[in-house]
């Protein structure tokens, strides 16, 4: 990761220091009057839309579980999460850019499931035990976009569309647990427990996927302020199905597995950009 | 092309490259956690022996409603295939499961005749088919020698006595010997199978020169070194009155160097390296070493021999106060400790019997109770790597 992170900062240092010396010199050739560099921060929140097939657990049934038992329910739309970072936009024709978006991001999705043991002697008695799940994945993710401006002006609605590669940094997992007794005189709730562990080895180290999404951005002064929704597509399963299996004592004690799960996020940022050359017209182009 | 696009492009590629994926450390069949669990309510399921078979699956014999005899077989990612509860009539399946010609035996008793019986499961069936009854009551543990026999020990309730005798490779009964009780063990042997009152160490096994066993003999629980060839007795490590001190575990390393558990009234002991006079008269208390505290009371032990790495490594595996399976890692020359490993989390685990598994892990079987209520038969498989890292190889 360190390293992935070195040659990041190192090559974003020569775009950079290339782009501020191409400016200094205003050397305006014919080629470059219709291209411009844009750079600048981007934050803002996402909700996730885990997409699971198949579910696993520790358990390995030996008879088949009653409808309801044992099945995850995914929350979707549900769990805010958040990201920010740079933005590096290479806009080569006026009003079509590329772009390079470095962010850290956080995702958090979460499903329920339940196990229920029930007495065939008397089916008043029962125990079950309710497990809410929270998943939060932290990921470095690398956005290549290609962003086309609508309409011309100070006001520019924009639609834009690219893929992504992410590094996962690390994974917890937080999880509530509520026990129904009803055999032993009572049927009320009568424990609720909560715990919380690091997973980060059961899920994949990177992935890829797809993005599209619409904004709008607003020039002020010299800066471009924007604001855009992305929909994100995991391409790839984000857990790791070989390690699966593999002894947690924190999945062990919750009776988990990871399902398999393609991530995908409705995703809203605000941005603001600064042109790295100089701009002398009011529509922004460059010399 | 114009240098900053050049440049654009080299920073996409370059960042693709260093983002490329690794390869997966781990397959699915080298480490994994299973518990077998169904909906009943009522149902008690408890782990007794497990074999893995040459293709990597496992067959687990275990016990149901406390007594009643229950056969498992996963796959060998330890998902579950099949199982069957036999009749209430079959009771008391004991440890000592093997597999020959793509078939799994093991001896459980008749309740009503008190008999052993030989219970043979083809691979492909889920329905165990009685072999052979053999004139031996309660039968308690059962292994293999290096022959490919069977070693029986079994309590004789018309002559107040243990009994070893050799099941041969047709079946057959090889009359072995009897080692008389002085005093009327039948209670302690009844709560044991009916899992009433304490779970007793019975145990079987073979070194160079001798067979050994721990069953009841005189007055205590002891373990006998008998001769191989007429059975006869040639020492013995007596334990206390009432199993209050007794061998709850013996290994074989090489010749007569032995690993030796024990429990003394509230103490458990484990003695890694000893050399045991196979010929002389001793007592459990003449081993001395390490007491284990965090250890169950009158705990159960299993222990193997492995080859980790290339170095001989003894693993033990019980279970601890504070509802954990624990492995304790020897190194089987020094007897040093050489690590150790738990496992349980919010719900006790229990160690019944570790294996080495065909590609250099540690499978272990034991049970576990779902919410401290529930109990249920898991397997627990280590890789190579988890055993290395264990035993800081």
């Amino acid at each position: 990761m360190k390293i992935q992170l070195t040659v990041l900062t190192i090559l974003l240092f020569v775009n950079f220091s290339h782009a501020q010396y191409k400016g200094k010199k205003r050397v305006a050739s014919s080629s470059s009057n219709s291209s411009q560099w844009w750079v600048g921060i981007k934050a803002g929140t996402n909700l996730s839309d885990p997409n699971a097939s198949g579910n696993f657990w520790i358990f390995s049934f030996t008879d088949t579980p009653s409808p309801g038992n044992a099945e995850k329910t995914y929350n979707q739309l549900s769990d805010p999460g958040y990201q920010f970072g740079f933005l590096v936009g290479f806009e080569f024709l006026r009003g079509l850019s590329a772009n390079l978006e470095p962010v850290y991001s956080t995702y958090r999705y979460s499903y329920s499931v339940s196990y229920d043991y029930s007495s065939e002697e008397d089916p008043t008695k029962s125990v079950a035990l309710a497990f809410n799940h929270t998943n939060q994945l932290q990921y470095i993710e690398l956005p290549l976009t290609f962003k086309y401006e609508l309409m011309q002006g100070k006001t520019k609605p924009f639609v834009k569309g690219g893929a992504y590669i992410t590094t996962l940094l690390n994974a917890t997992k937080k999880v509530e647990e509520e026990i129904t007794d009803n055999a032993t005189g009572g049927n009320t709730i009568y424990e609720k427990n909560e715990y919380a562990g690091e997973i980060t080895n059961f899920y994949q180290k990177s992935n890829w996927g797809l993005q599209l999404g619409i904004g709008v951005t607003q020039n002020l002064g010299n800066a471009r302020f924007g604001l855009e929704v992305n929909y994100k597509s995991g391409m790839k399963n984000i857990s790791n199905s070989n390690s699966r299996f593999r002894d947690n004592q924190f999945l062990s004690g919750v009776f988990d597995a990871q399902d398999d799960i393609k991530l995908k996020a409705v995703e809203i940022s605000l941005s603001v950009v600064m042109p790295l050359k100089f701009i002398t017209s009011k529509d922004y182009v460059p010399l | 092309m114009k240098n900053s696009t050049i440049y654009f492009l080299g920073l996409i590629i370059l960042f693709m490259i260093s983002c490329k994926e690794e390869e997966p450390e781990i397959q699915p069949d080298e480490s994994f956690l299973k518990i077998y669990n169904n909906e009943g309510f009522e149902t008690v399921y408890t782990p007794i022996d497990f074999v893995q078979s040459a293709d990597s699956s496992y067959f687990i014999l275990g016990s149901y409603d406390y007594k009643n005899t229950y056969v498992l077989k996963t796959d060998k990612f330890g998902k579950y295939l099949w199982d069957f509860e036999m009749d209430e009539n079959y009771v008391n399946p004991i440890p000592g499961v093997f597999e020959a010609n793509s078939n799994y035996y093991f001896f459980c008793m008749d309740e009503l005749s008190l008999q052993t019986l030989l219970f043979q499961v083809s691979d492909s069936s889920s329905a165990p088919q009685l072999v052979q009854t053999f004139g031996r009551s309660f039968p308690l543990h059962a292994s293999q020698n290096s022959q490919g026999e069977t070693l029986l020990l079994s309590y004789d309730y018309d002559e107040q006595a243990s009994r070893l005798d050799i099941i041969n490779a047709n079946f057959g009964l090889v009359e072995g010997n009897t080692y008389p009780v002085q005093d009327d063990y039948l209670e302690y042997i009844d709560g044991h199978i009916n899992r009433t009152g304490t779970r007793l160490p019975f145990f079987t096994g073979e070194s160079d020169g001798r067979y050994f066993f721990n069953g009841f003999s005189n007055y205590t629980l002891s373990v006998h070194f008998v001769n191989k060839n007429d059975f006869s007795q040639t020492g013995v490590i007596s334990g206390f009155q009432e199993g209050d001190e007794a061998v709850s575990g013996l290994l074989n390393i090489s010749g007569n160097n032995y690993l030796l558990s024990r429990y003394s009234f509230n103490e458990n002991f484990i003695i890694p390296n000893s050399a045991i006079n196979e010929n002389s008269t001793m007592t459990s208390t003449d081993f001395t070493g390490n007491d284990h505290p965090e250890i169950t009371q009158r705990a159960f032990f299993h222990h193997a021999l492995l080859d980790v790495n290339g170095t001989s490594v003894i693993a033990s595996a019980t279970s601890t106060k504070s509802g954990q399976a624990i492995l304790y890692f020897y190194n089987s020359n020094s007897g040093e400790l050489l690590g150790s490993k738990r496992l349980g989390y919010n719900n006790p685990y229990e160690s019944v019997k570790i294996v080495q598994s065909l590609d250099g892990g540690l499978t272990i079987l034991g049970n576990t109770y779902i919410t401290g209520r529930f109990s249920r038969i898991y397997l627990y498989k280590l890789s190579q790597q988890d055993v290395i890292n264990a035993t800081n190889n």
